[in-house]
């Protein structure tokens, strides 16, 4: 049902999506978040059907241009869930949020889970 | 045949299928029904997901449909009320609605099958459903349950997040919640007091009246367990509990061109229920038994509360007999001598828009008919997996619209036809335009071009793919963010693209536009183009110069880059469209 040449579920790279930015405070997280940080790469590794491999991914790198579709997406929050035992609000339930494993860590700890 | 790793799924069906309405007026269920050669042991009633997720896996439940069928399991489709080609509108109790819908199907299957054990194969919304029926006392013996939560919220954050990643794409953020406590979930509307129903909805397994020797097979969703709360109160009955990892989740719900019969696990639900039968005994000759007396099941039925409209399903024959079409008709007064065709790859739509379309041309007197491209949505042919644009656009496709309008005309319709469609379907609507005089309207959505060949999308695909290199790539390649497959495959990109400079085929495509805009012209076929924002068909439109010269023509665009028109207000803007275009035709005709 696309258009020929469009990709299905593919991101442009201009696009959000989200009315307000929901991401926590990156100043805030700091970057001691070792253990965290190793089991959320575990977690796109096993859920977010890369096209590589999620431990070398640079920190920034957007997770959906490395082919983590929207169907992947929901297991990931699941997965994060389950393993971090934390419920993400709706308001963080959006695209940016889940964009790459900074924005993800820094989710992470904004629900409350320490380094 | 499609390949899955080591698994084969062949195309073809064991015996056709027949679709049917369940009831009659706002009430009437839509099913599919796959029999079996012999009386089953076990039908399966396959209750698909919610809303976009339905629309991914429509082609790969049918085959997983097929499947059950011939391997000896009876198999219905369901679409409740309001959904799909149901009756009705997806207004007031929707969930209410649904779940009835569930435990009456499971009680006709059972009797139009002769089956003895009915197996509900629940995916998303579709399985907390046929659980919260069998709750309720709905006759359903076995579960096999994939992707489902014990908790309605739990559900509702999926397809929140689900929709807010896929509606991002689109360069308009797309709000989900709507007025009133509503949400819209990738182009679905799920009304108010479903989803507050929705939100209340938790499951318990164990408050449901026993059946003697149930058995319920869990499904994990790639890698992840099943729910935990679903898994621990099945056990806690004195049904089977088998979990399995259902790791091809995926495939099934991917995007339409890009998802795959999960063949695996398809297999393995019926080894699962295989399994369960008493013993591979004879088969048994078929005795069809009649179904529930209070419960009409048929090929044609009311749709509408005020039985205004009829549908029907339509038989074609010859190279058509795997085209699979509904007609919507006026019930109440005579029909137009115009008949509406509708092409799309899936002959639904977002939200049902094409549903709701053919209805409403239908309550207007016109005779409208929705179908599906062969390959595509319920019609039979083959359809490759990862599906190319190029097979969509395949010129054998040419003949398909004009021999549908010749076997319509056989059966009364017409003489003179609209015809309309979306994306791959506008294309074949316009060469059917182009080619066939009986047109005198076309209306055609998201047109791709005006003359597609497979150089023109080559050139196309290179360009964008140069755009994007230049955008992004040297960056990705400085920062070493490129693999050495990336970086083939952008020099490969290259070449070709150095080979299309100059873009000798969009040069050659503009004199081919006009000249079939001056075609249809004279011929005066009324011609809509309904086209969002980053269309290519648009930036051509712009190249073409003045527009006025082709009074025949009217252009609509849309306030979205959304493709796949995904906003409810702008499926508002779409109908709005088509039906001043309806009218002009009843005016001119």
């Amino acid at each position: 049902m696309t258009a020929p040449g469009q990709p299905n579920d593919a991101p442009t790279p201009t696009a959000t999506g989200d009315a307000e930015d929901p991401r926590p405070d990156m100043t805030a997280v700091g970057a001691q978040m070792g253990d965290v940080e190793q089991r959320i790469r575990g977690i796109l590794r096993d859920h977010a059907r890369l096209q590589g491999d999620a431990f070398t991914l640079e920190d920034d790198a957007n997770l959906f241009d490395a082919g983590m579709s929207s169907h992947a997406t929901v297991s990931v929050l699941i997965a994060l869930e389950e393993t971090f035992a934390v419920e993400f609000p709706d308001a963080m339930l959006t695209r940016s949020v889940f964009e790459s494993v900074a924005n993800l860590r820094a989710a992470i700890a904004a629900l409350g889970v320490s380094p | 045949v499609t390949a899955v790793g080591a698994r084969r799924l062949p195309e073809r069906e064991s015996a056709p299928a027949e679709a049917l309405w369940l009831g009659t007026g706002a009430r009437a269920a839509f099913a599919i029904l796959h029999r079996t050669a012999s009386v089953p042991e076990h039908a399966a009633l396959i209750c698909p997901p919610f809303g976009w997720g339905e629309a991914c896996a429509y082609r790969d439940l049918r085959r997983w449909a097929q499947a059950l069928a011939r391997a000896g399991v009876a198999c219905a489709r369901l679409w409740p009320p309001g959904v799909g080609d149901a009756g009705g509108v997806p207004d007031g109790d929707q969930l209410g609605q649904w779940t009835a819908a569930i435990a009456d199907a499971a009680e006709w299957l059972r009797g139009a099958t002769g089956a003895e054990r009915i197996v509900a194969v629940g995916v998303g919304l579709g399985g907390m459903l046929a659980c919260q029926a069998a709750q309720d006392g709905a006759a359903i013996d076995d579960f096999i349950l994939w992707g489902v939560p014990s908790r309605g919220r739990t559900l509702l954050r999926y397809e929140r997040l689900h929709a807010g990643v896929v509606t991002a794409v689109s360069a308009e953020p797309i709000a989900v919640d709507l007025d009133e406590g509503g949400l819209q979930l990738a182009g679905y509307h799920l009304r108010p007091e479903a989803a507050s129903t929705l939100r209340r909805l938790e499951l318990h397994p164990d408050a449901m009246p026993a059946r003697p020797g149930r058995r319920v097979l869990l499904l994990g969703r790639d890698g992840l367990d099943p729910d935990a709360y679903l898994h621990e109160r099945f056990l806690s009955t004195e049904a089977e509990v088998t979990v399995v990892e259902g790791e091809d989740w995926s495939d099934l719900i991917g995007p339409p061109q890009q998802s795959v019969a999960p063949a695996g696990t398809i297999a393995r639900t019926i080894e699962w229920i295989q399994a369960g039968e008493r013993s591979s005994s004879t088969p048994r000759p078929v005795a069809r038994t009649a179904a529930p007396r209070r419960l009409h099941a048929g090929p044609s039925t009311l749709v509408d509360a005020a039985g205004t409209v009829r549908e029907r399903v339509l038989r074609f024959s010859g190279e058509l007999a795997d085209c699979f079409a509904i007609m919507s008709e006026p019930a109440s007064r005579p029909a137009h001598p115009l008949t509406a065709v509708w092409l799309s790859p899936h002959h639904v739509g977002p939200s049902r828009m094409w549903v709701e379309l053919t209805r409403r041309w239908a309550a207007r007197g016109v005779r409208t008919v929705r179908l599906d491209l062969t390959g595509q949505g319920e019609s039979g042919g083959a359809s490759p997996r990862p599906l190319p644009d190029r097979f969509l656009y395949a010129a054998q496709r040419s003949e398909y619209l004009p021999h549908v309008l010749d076997q319509l005309a056989e059966q009364g319709c017409g003489p003179r036809f609209i015809v309309g469609g979306y994306c791959a379907g506008a294309y074949w609507a316009l060469r059917a335009a182009i080619e066939d005089p009986r047109v005198c309207a076309a209306m055609l959505l998201n047109l791709y071009v005006f003359s597609y060949t497979d150089e023109l999308l080559d050139e196309r695909l290179s360009a964008a793919a140069l755009e994007d290199l230049g955008a992004r790539g040297w960056q990705r390649l400085r920062a070493r963010r490129l693999s050495p497959a990336q970086v083939r495959r952008g020099l490969r990109t290259l070449r070709v693209a150095h080979r299309a400079v100059g873009r000798p085929q969009e040069r050659q495509l503009k004199r081919e536009s006009a000249r079939i805009l001056d075609l249809l012209g004279e011929r005066g076929v009324q011609t809509l183009l309904v086209l969002c924002q980053g269309e290519s068909l648009l930036a051509q439109l712009d190249a073409q110069g003045p527009l006025d010269r082709w009074p025949h023509l009217t252009v609509d665009r849309l306030p979205t880059y959304d493709h796949y028109m995904f906003q409810v207000k702008v499926q508002a803007l779409v109908h709005a469209s088509v039906d001043r275009a309806l009218e002009r035709a009843l005016e001119t005709n």
